[in-house]
């Protein structure tokens, strides 16, 4: 069952010079107890694509969709403010600089008891009685705390990084949230701390049931975690599909670049020897290029590829190529 | 220039960078940032760093860049020579640094032209024909086209404002580049292409590099030595392949066996990942 459900959502920037689409007709959905990757190239409009899921997007953006409805709840004709309200109880955001999110001039504790919502109160009376406080301490254990004191005394500012995105996704479990939209929050950590963020994420999934959407720009540091992949171009999906699938066999060329670029420790890569990467920057947004966005930097191209792909259906997911891979 | 090539090209001893809290001399005491760091470098070799955010990182590359008010005690040598005895038109166009941040680090009022201009009419005697000539060199190697350099900033994107970054680190011609992780943030593909660009640089002018990395894979592929950082002090200092193979302190073996996490998609062409994976943890029972 479909936990979001969005059609036709289009993000475009307000400038001196007009207005400038980013994404267009974009279908997106992320069914319950899903994890669901966004993953494309720096500036491809994915960390946009997830403010605008969440309602935070900054006010130079116009946003529009024809359908949302999240939760089997219809918020299509909501406007901002009560779309705001409605989705901040049920959407909780990790953000790439876990020490940012928090609120530097306010101690863990302050925060975190801020955060706990009312309707988290026991209802039996005897257990009323410093409530939060317990309700804290559990909730710190669960992301593998072991000394809370400390934790709650400290200020964002002098903790590392890593325990800063364990408080956060402490907070996000306090709220119950439906949905955890995770912008990227491992890119610059070393493996050992990427693996306690990425199995917390993990078990938030497997026991709460939370749904995740995971952004990334790298397919390769966490491409098992997804159950399902959105590979983003251009502000546009270019394929979708299960992991394995896009793994095994991809249909779209920029899927074939991005797994290529997954660097190989194997004993026959020689040291200091060249990457294979394809040249060329991601097209501007103020001039779009003609045809296929893939375009100068596609393996593939042809004459034809000056007519925009269609999108085609195949076995679980699409892709929008005129030549496509392994079919 | 004059300097003879000598191995030593930077020595870094008993490096510790504090500072000092508190508002009166008698209850001042002194935080580490940094304690204790040595390494060596020779020319043409690569230095990663790797740590956690908070580990110092950055303040050791501003310390060897010299943009970090914080003080320091030890000794860090250039080509034998103490790096404060230099004039700082000599240390600049020796050691550069790729600023992280181009938005905050570079002017947004002049033009991109002028950006690239200023380190060369102000460290180096050239001629304005020779700087013009160095420029858009420059400028094409790092991928930038002609018509960015009439540009501002703000017309730029994000990725040709960090190839722009480069380029000002370029110009100089420096021996010795700092790259902060500002690359390790940006998409597989992009990082791709900086990390040939400084393995072109390094075969071709021998460049010395100091760079902060994660990802082992890179690790492996692109370095010579690697210093490990954990919360200001050194864990490890060595060659990339023993530190692989047979780490000496714990963290730094978590480190590598944890790379191989079961959410990492791993060419299939690959095999010998978990083979000295396997090695470490029979070592290490
Ligand atoms: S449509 Fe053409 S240019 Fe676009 S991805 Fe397919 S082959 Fe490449």
């Amino acid at each position: 069952m479909a936990l979001i459900e969005i059609k036709n959502l289009s993000i475009s920037l307000k400038t001196p010079n007009g207005l400038v689409p980013i994404c267009k007709n974009l279908d997106f959905s992320v069914n319950e107890g899903e994890i669901v990757g966004l993953i494309g190239t720096s500036g491809a409009g994915k960390t946009l694509i997830c403010k605008a899921i969440a309602g935070i997007h900054s006010r130079d953006l116009e946003i529009s969709f024809d359908r949302y409805r999240f939760d089997n709840i219809d918020i299509t004709g909501k406007d901002l403010p009560q779309r705001r309200k409605f989705l901040s109880e049920r959407v909780a955001i990790m953000l790439q600089n876990g020490t940012r999110s928090l609120d530097p001039l306010m101690t863990i504790r302050e925060q975190m008891t801020e955060n706990l919502p009312n309707s988290a109160r026991p209802r039996k009376l005897w257990k009323r009685f410093f409530w939060k406080k317990r309700e804290i301490d559990i909730l710190l254990h669960k992301v593998g705390f072991k000394d809370t004191k400390a934790i709650l005394n400290a200020y964002p500012g002098e903790l590392s990084d890593v325990q800063c995105q364990k408080v956060n996704i402490a907070m996000a479990l306090g709220r119950k949230p439906r949905l955890l939209i995770a912008d990227d929050p491992v890119s610059t950590m070393t493996a050992l701390s990427q693996l306690q963020i990425l199995r917390l994420i993990d078990s938030l999934n497997q026991n709460n049931h939370v749904s995740v959407i995971y952004v990334s720009n790298d397919l390769g540091q966490i491409a098992r975690l997804m159950d399902r992949i959105n590979m983003i171009y251009y502000g546009e999906i270019v394929e979708q599909g299960p992991t394995e699938q896009i793994l095994k066999n991809p249909h779209h060329p920029f899927t074939k670049i991005m797994l290529d670029a997954i660097p190989d420790m194997g004993a026959g890569s020689r040291r200091k020897s060249f990457f294979k990467a394809p040249g060329g920057d991601h097209p501007d947004f103020q001039h779009p290029p003609v045809g296929c966005p893939l375009g100068s930097r596609c393996p593939c191209a042809d004459r034809e590829c000056n007519i925009k792909p269609p999108q085609t259906r195949v076995k679980n997911g699409f892709y929008c190529c005129h030549f496509p891979l392994n079919t | 220039m004059a300097y003879t090539i000598t191995p030593k090209f930077l020595q870094v001893k008993n490096l510790s960078v504090f500072f000092s809290t508190g508002r009166y001399f008698f209850l001042q005491k002194k935080r580490y940032a940094l304690s204790d760091i040595s390494f060596t470098l020779k020319q043409g070799e690569t230095l990663a760093i790797c740590g956690d955010a908070g580990s110092g990182k950055s303040t050791l590359l501003q310390i060897l860049n010299d943009s970090n008010a914080a003080s320091y005690e030890g000794e860090i040598l250039l080509y034998e020579k103490n790096i404060r005895d230099y004039d700082r038109r000599d240390r600049v166009s020796i050691i550069r640094m790729m600023y992280p941040d181009p938005d905050t680090a570079l002017n947004p009022h002049i033009r991109v032209y002028k950006i690239l201009e200023m380190p060369l009419s102000m460290n180096t005697g050239l001629s304005p024909r020779e700087i013009k000539k160095r420029i858009s060199v420059t400028a094409e190697y790092v991928g930038l086209r002609e018509e960015h350099l009439n540009c501002y900033l703000h017309m730029l994107t994000d990725i040709q404002k960090l190839r722009l970054s480069l380029a000002r680190a370029l110009v100089l011609r420096p021996q010795a580049l700092l790259v902060d992780s500002s690359v390790e943030k940006l998409d597989a593909v992009l990082r791709m292409d900086f990390y040939n660009m400084f393995l072109d640089l390094q075969k071709r002018y021998r460049m010395s590099l100091i760079i902060c990395l994660n990802d082992l894979c890179a690790i492996k592929h692109l370095a010579d030595k690697v210093l490990i950082l954990d919360h200001g002090k050194a864990e490890e200092f060595g060659r990339v392949e023993p530190m692989i193979y047979s780490p000496r302190s714990d963290l730094t073996r978590r480190i590598v066996q944890s790379y191989n996490h079961e959410y990492r998609c791993v060419h299939s062409a690959a095999p010998a990942v978990a083979r000295p994976l396997g090695v470490i943890t029979k070592n290490s029972d």
